[in-house]
Formats: C-alpha cells, sequence, structure tokens
C-alpha cells in the first residue's frame, strides 16, 4: 500500500473513530437529560405509569428522583431503591460479602431481588424499563414506573448509566480518604484553634485503623492567607497539590471565594464555621443559612407588625457580611410591602432623622455597637430597632441587657439559635465528656465553633462509613443529606436535611431584653 | 502490519453502523398501557382498624392559616390522612399521587372528603413551600385537601397519635388512614395502598 494510501486511510480511521466518540457522547448526553430530568432528546417529556396508575410525564418520573444523583439508589423506611452506577447493572447481583440471609422460625428474609439476579443486558434493561420485570425476573415494587421508552433511549440511559461515577473521584486513594479543612485569616486565632482542635481529634478518633479493610481518614489544614481575593487560586493550588475527597469543618467570615471554589470544584464542602454561607449551595452544605437568615426573620417580623414599616434603615460595614443580612432584609420586606424604601449607612456615619414609618436595622459588630451606642441616635417612640445576635456577638455575651438601656424598648434581637441556657445544657452533655477526655475544654467563648464543628465531624463520620462503591462526591452528599440525625451539638435547636436540603437549621427566634437582662424569646421560633 | 489500521476501521465503521440502525422512537402506546394495566403491584397492603386520640396541638395550611388539629380532621366529613414531606424521593411522590388519583376517583364527591397530608418535615416545608408543592399534585386553591406544617413538636405529636412516628423521617413507611366521621375508629392501610384501594374503603364511608 502507498504511504499517501496509508495516509489517507489513517485520516479516515481518525474521522470514524472521532465519530463514533461524537456518538457515544451524545448517547451519554440523551442519557443524562432521561435520567436527571425526564427529557428526551428532542425535549419532549418521557412517559410512563405506575402500575394501576395514570399516565405521568416529565420531571416526576425522571430516575434521579429515587436513584439520586449518584445513581445509588437510597433507603426510605423498608423501601430501598437499588443502585445502578458505574458497571453494577451489567454484573450478576451479589449479596456483601458475609451476608447470610436472615432466619427466624417460621420465617426467612431473603435478599432483594437485585442482589440476586443476573447481569443485565440490552434486552433485559428494556423489559425492566418497560415492564417492570427484572433481569432475574422478579416485579418491581409499585414506585418504579413502567416507561414509554425507544431502544435508542434504552441504549441512552445504559451508556449514562456506565460512565456514573466509574471515574475514581480526586483524593479517594485505595486506603485513603483524603479530607480537607479551611481556615481563613479573617476570624479571631481562637476561633480556627478552638475548630482545629476539636476537628482534628474527631477525625482521629473516628477514622477506621489502617490496614482495616476499609479507607482510613487523612486530614490537612489548608490555610489561607492574604486578601480574600486570593484564596480561590490557594484552594485550588492545594486541590492540584495534595487533592481532598472532600472538606470538612473549616472556618471563615467572608466564605464567598470557598464557597465558589466548592460549588465549581464540584467538592463536597461539609459544615463550615461561616456565618456568611452561599446562596442555592449544590454541592456545599452548611449548618444554616447565615446572617441572610435573619435578614429574612427581620423582614417577617416587621411585616407582621400590625402597622409595618415603609423604610428600611440599614446599619452596616460596606465590606462585611452585615451587606448579605441587609439586602436578604430588604430582599424578603420589598417582596410583600408595596413601596417599600431603603436606606443603607455606614457605621460611624451621621443617621438621619428617622420618623414612625421606618425600623432600624443594626449589623453591627461588638466594637461598632459599642461605637453606636456612644451617640445614640434620638429614635421616635416605637420605632423597631432590630439587633443581629451573630454578628453584634450577642450570643456570647453575658449582660445582653446592657444594650438595651442604649436604644429602646422596641429592640430585638435576630437570634438564629438555641436559647441560651437549652444551648449550653446540650453541648455539655452531648459534647462535654468527650471533650474532657481529649485534654479539651468548652469555653462560653468559643463553645459555638466546638459543638458546630463536633457535629461537621460526627455527620461527615456516618456518611464516611456507608459511602458505597463506586464512591463518588455525589453519593457522599447524598448520605450527608441522610445522616443529619449526627449533628447534636449544633449551636440550633433543630436541624435537619433531606434530599437536596443544604442548610441544616432554617429558623430563629426575636427575642427581647427580660426584666433580669438576659435574652428571652418573644413568641415562637419561627421560619421565614 | 499495513492490515492491522484497515481492520480497525472497518470494526469502527460496523460499530457505527449498527448504532445508527437502532430504531427508535418504536412503541406501540395503546398496547403498552393495556399491558400496563394488567400486572399487579408486588407491594403488599395490610388493614387494621383503631382509635386514636388527636392532640390538641395548632397547625398551618398551605395557605398560612393556624387551627387546632383536632377541628380541621373533625369537620364531620370522611377524612383521608397521611404523612409526606416535600423533599421526600422515592416514598412520598407515589403515595401523593395516589391521593391525587383518588381525588379524582371521587369527581363530584371530592367536596364530601377531607383530606389531609401532615408534614413530617414541617421546619423545611413551610406552608409556601407546602403550597407549591400541593399544586405539583393538582390541589390548587380552596380545595379540601390540606397539607399541615407547623413546630417540630406538633408534626411529631400527631405522628405518635396515629402510631406513624419514626424518629428519623427518612425512616417513615407508607401509610393511609381513613375515618368515616368523628368518634368511629380509623382504618389504617399499611403499605402503598393504590386508589382504587383507598376509593373501596372510602365509597362505603360516603353512602347516606
Amino acid at each position: 500500500m502507498s504511504a499517501s494510501a496509508l495516509r489517507a486511510l489513517a485520516v479516515a480511521a481518525a474521522a470514524l473513530a472521532a465519530g463514533s466518540a461524537l456518538a457515544d457522547t451524545n448517547l451519554v448526553a440523551e442519557g443524562r437529560r432521561l435520567y436527571l430530568d425526564g427529557q428526551r432528546a428532542d425535549g419532549t417529556p418521557i412517559e410512563g405509569r405506575r402500575p394501576g396508575g395514570p399516565l405521568l410525564a416529565g420531571r416526576d418520573l425522571a430516575c434521579v428522583q429515587c436513584h439520586r444523583p449518584s445513581g445509588m439508589g437510597t433507603v426510605e423506611g423498608v423501601t430501598l431503591v437499588p443502585p445502578l452506577a458505574g458497571d453494577i447493572l451489567f454484573t450478576p447481583g451479589r449479596p456483601p460479602a458475609g451476608h447470610q440471609p436472615r432466619r427466624a422460625p417460621g420465617m426467612a428474609l431473603e435478599d432483594h431481588a437485585f442482589r440476586t439476579r443476573p447481569a443485565y443486558d440490552m434486552a433485559s434493561l428494556a423489559r425492566a424499563m418497560r415492564d417492570g420485570v427484572g433481569a432475574g425476573g422478579a416485579t418491581f415494587d409499585l414506585p418504579m414506573p413502567r416507561y414509554r421508552l425507544s431502544d435508542r433511549e434504552i441504549a441512552a440511559l445504559a451508556a449514562y448509566l456506565r460512565q456514573l461515577g466509574a471515574t475514581p473521584p480526586p483524593g479517594l486513594e485505595p486506603g485513603v480518604v483524603h479530607l480537607a479543612t479551611v481556615v481563613a485569616p479573617d476570624v479571631p486565632e481562637r476561633q480556627q484553634q478552638a475548630m482545629l482542635d476539636v476537628l482534628g481529634r474527631c477525625i482521629a478518633s473516628h477514622s477506621p485503623a489502617e490496614g482495616s479493610g476499609r479507607r482510613a481518614w487523612k486530614l490537612q489544614t489548608w490555610r489561607l492567607s492574604g486578601p480574600a481575593s486570593g484564596w480561590r487560586r490557594q484552594l485550588a493550588e492545594h486541590q492540584r497539590r495534595t487533592p481532598a475527597f472532600a472538606m470538612v469543618g473549616g472556618i471563615g467570615r467572608d466564605w464567598a471565594p470557598v464557597h465558589d471554589f466548592c460549588e465549581a470544584e464540584g467538592m463536597p464542602c461539609l459544615f463550615p464555621n461561616t456565618d456568611a454561607p452561599g446562596a442555592a449551595p449544590a454541592s456545599s452544605i452548611y449548618l444554616w443559612p447565615g446572617v441572610a437568615l435573619e435578614g429574612r426573620l427581620a423582614a417577617r417580623h416587621l411585616l407582621d407588625q400590625p402597622a409595618p414599616p415603609r423604610r428600611l434603615v440599614q446599619v452596616f460595614a460596606p465590606g462585611d457580611i452585615g451587606r448579605q443580612a441587609a439586602d436578604a432584609a430588604f430582599g424578603a420586606f420589598a417582596a410583600e410591602r408595596k413601596g417599600a424604601r431603603r436606606l443603607d449607612v455606614a457605621p460611624g456615619a451621621p443617621l438621619p432623622a428617622l420618623t414612625r414609618d421606618d425600623a432600624l436595622l443594626l449589623w453591627l459588630t461588638p466594637a461598632q455597637l459599642k461605637v453606636f451606642a456612644g451617640h445614640p441616635p434620638k429614635l421616635p417612640a416605637g420605632i423597631p430597632v432590630l439587633v443581629s445576635a451573630t454578628i453584634g456577638e450577642l450570643d456570647r455575651v453575658s449582660d445582653p441587657g446592657a444594650i438595651r438601656t442604649i436604644f429602646s424598648n422596641n429592640l430585638r434581637v435576630i437570634y438564629p439559635f438555641d436559647e441560651p441556657n437549652q444551648r449550653l445544657a446540650r453541648m455539655v452533655f452531648n459534647l462535654g465528656g468527650w471533650m474532657s477526655g481529649q485534654g479539651l475544654a468548652l469555653a462560653r467563648e468559643t463553645e459555638r465553633t466546638q459543638g458546630n464543628t463536633w457535629s461537621a465531624c460526627l455527620v461527615t463520620a456516618r456518611a464516611l462509613y456507608t459511602l458505597p462503591n463506586p464512591a463518588s462526591r455525589a453519593a457522599l452528599i447524598e448520605r450527608v443529606e441522610d445522616a443529619y440525625a449526627g449533628a447534636v451539638s449544633t449551636a440550633f435547636p433543630r436541624f435537619t436535611l433531606g434530599p437536596g436540603q443544604h442548610y441544616g437549621s432554617k429558623g430563629g427566634y426575636l427575642m427581647k431584653v427580660g426584666t433580669d437582662g438576659k435574652l428571652v424569646p418573644d413568641g415562637d421560633w419561627m421560619v421565614p | 502490519m499495513t492490515s492491522k489500521p484497515f481492520f480497525t476501521v472497518r470494526v469502527t465503521a460496523a460499530i457505527l453502523l449498527i448504532l445508527l440502525a437502532v430504531p427508535s422512537g418504536l412503541w406501540a402506546a395503546d398496547d403498552h398501557s393495556h399491558h400496563m394495566h394488567s400486572l399487579h403491584a408486588v407491594s403488599s397492603v395490610s388493614r387494621s382498624e383503631a382509635s386514636y386520640t388527636m392532640p390538641a396541638v395548632s397547625l398551618r395550611n398551605q395557605d398560612g392559616v393556624s387551627a387546632a388539629f383536632p377541628a380541621l380532621v373533625d369537620d364531620g366529613r370522611p377524612v383521608l390522612l397521611n404523612f409526606i414531606y416535600t423533599s421526600c424521593t422515592a416514598i412520598c411522590p407515589p403515595m401523593t399521587r395516589i391521593f391525587a388519583e383518588v381525588r379524582e376517583g371521587l369527581g363530584a364527591d371530592r367536596a364530601r372528603v377531607r383530606m389531609v397530608s401532615v408534614s413530617i418535615d414541617p421546619e423545611q416545608d413551610t406552608p409556601a413551600r407546602l403550597k407549591a408543592y400541593a399544586r405539583q399534585y393538582g390541589a390548587g386553591v380552596g380545595t379540601d385537601w390540606l397539607f399541615l406544617t407547623g413546630s417540630d413538636a406538633a408534626s411529631s405529636a400527631v405522628q405518635k397519635a396515629f402510631n406513624a412516628y419514626r424518629p428519623d423521617k427518612m425512616g417513615h413507611t407508607p401509610v393511609s388512614f381513613l375515618r368515616r366521621a368523628p368518634g368511629q375508629p380509623w382504618v389504617r392501610l399499611d403499605g402503598m395502598a393504590q386508589a382504587d384501594r383507598i376509593l373501596a374503603e372510602l365509597r362505603p364511608m360516603l353512602a347516606k
């Protein structure tokens, strides 16, 4: 064969190979759309029905609703949704190693059919999807819809599932899970150390031992430095040099650069100690929505007044997290109050004369509050004054009554935590013993950081213990969503997660200052 | 050596042709839906009767209106009740869909039945979330289908009263409750009771 003919052949081969890769990519993309959105390649909704039920269409029927983004399924009560990712469907089902069917006199609990079925091929997969009959001949349970799908669509789903979780995630080695925690320079050293002490010891004492047959957990600390604008680059550099599977705990005030990094990287970033989490987290899971929640609580409180104000006068430092609170407060307020207006004032700048139509919201640090109180403004009687417990650290001071004397009896403290005494009792009960065993001590200044970090570690530990194979970041996030009951020592009275729920605590109290100077709830826990 | 790339090209081409030859969209819709109706659900349903004492807690409906739970349930009509949460994946969507089918199946008798779905994740399920969820299942404004939320304690109290409480919401199992009138026992259907099963219990309750 001549050289030119060979060259022509090589070109043709490359073109065909590219064509086939393209066909594969298309097939996977079509499968992804079916799986995640319940949509066909042409954008029309897929159709199907549950036995005896009506014809359903679209997102309701998308596989992801039950089999989850990871494709690893779920368990709800006694309903088991089998895993599908990677080569699971295309290899014979297997009972877990060392597993014996459970028996008692007169009864036996057999393995679920997905553990004993033969491997699927295209024909049996088509039968499963269309007729609800598994590869082993078992009829599927009622929640599994019977679909109207073409052969091409079955092939697309198979192609999508095969690649799901097939690429090992970063930071995961056969014997080790690499975890990272982030310390930002914009929080006091004492808080940083409180986080590191609890997290380091908790991870070490809960990790499977090396050589135990399960992956051991190795924690690395990523310390950020310089201005926040450089943090994202520093994080990427850490991840490049020593890749982590997930981030646990961590601490920082301006969390936006870390949030953006986590979301872009698809890294599970679990329960950092920050009062300013990012919005709409997909791969981050936060303890609470942060000061933005305080803003929404403030708005709810003001809207529920007999005569709600017309203007929100908000004092906050432009470069600090108070801006998030102020924006959230006004956003929620203006959504229900027609013609609402806002006036933003920097701490130290003179306040304009306020009227009965105004409410005053103070998103100020302890130092700024002190300065503000040093030159108290003249306020019309009865106008609402709201102060952030988080930014003002009013959950840490022993005598919040001092702030009441400065303002008015209409002062309310936005308090997104458990009542002080209950919170402390729970911390001591659930965490005190372990801490003293570790040579650590709960302290008023740091108990929120310590308790939240302990909970972050325990929930993550539960999730890691049950991490399935193939392990993926999506699967870890799903396990964390199910493991929230491990959060026994947060600063919050209620802490729940669920599929797609990425903020643990969701509400707060409005507190007034009692006659003894202590904060007492003014009304019920609110979820705005 | 020269024959090997040639062979590869042919194999690749063959795979590509097979792939393109896969027919798409061939699906006899009528045949299939007929076929599906003949299938039987494998989930079994167990029926029992019990008396439950309604706790005097206050709950909010999807419009944000608060009321005492016993007053909501004891309005004189037959009641159909279950426990759900809006971010639930595997169980609640079919359960809620089945309740929607029951509503459809009731036709003109729809207004003669009080339907109640109590959230077991009340912290997440605000009235606004429940309203969006209700709309998804065709329960719009002014329906007789209440979606209830409230404090954590109130929701737990109701779950406990119906012997349906699980400390972890992920542990909940499908169960439907029916009652003809206040003072009468509740019919409890454990398992994924389908619409026709529920309607079979409900219709006699509507008979004069």
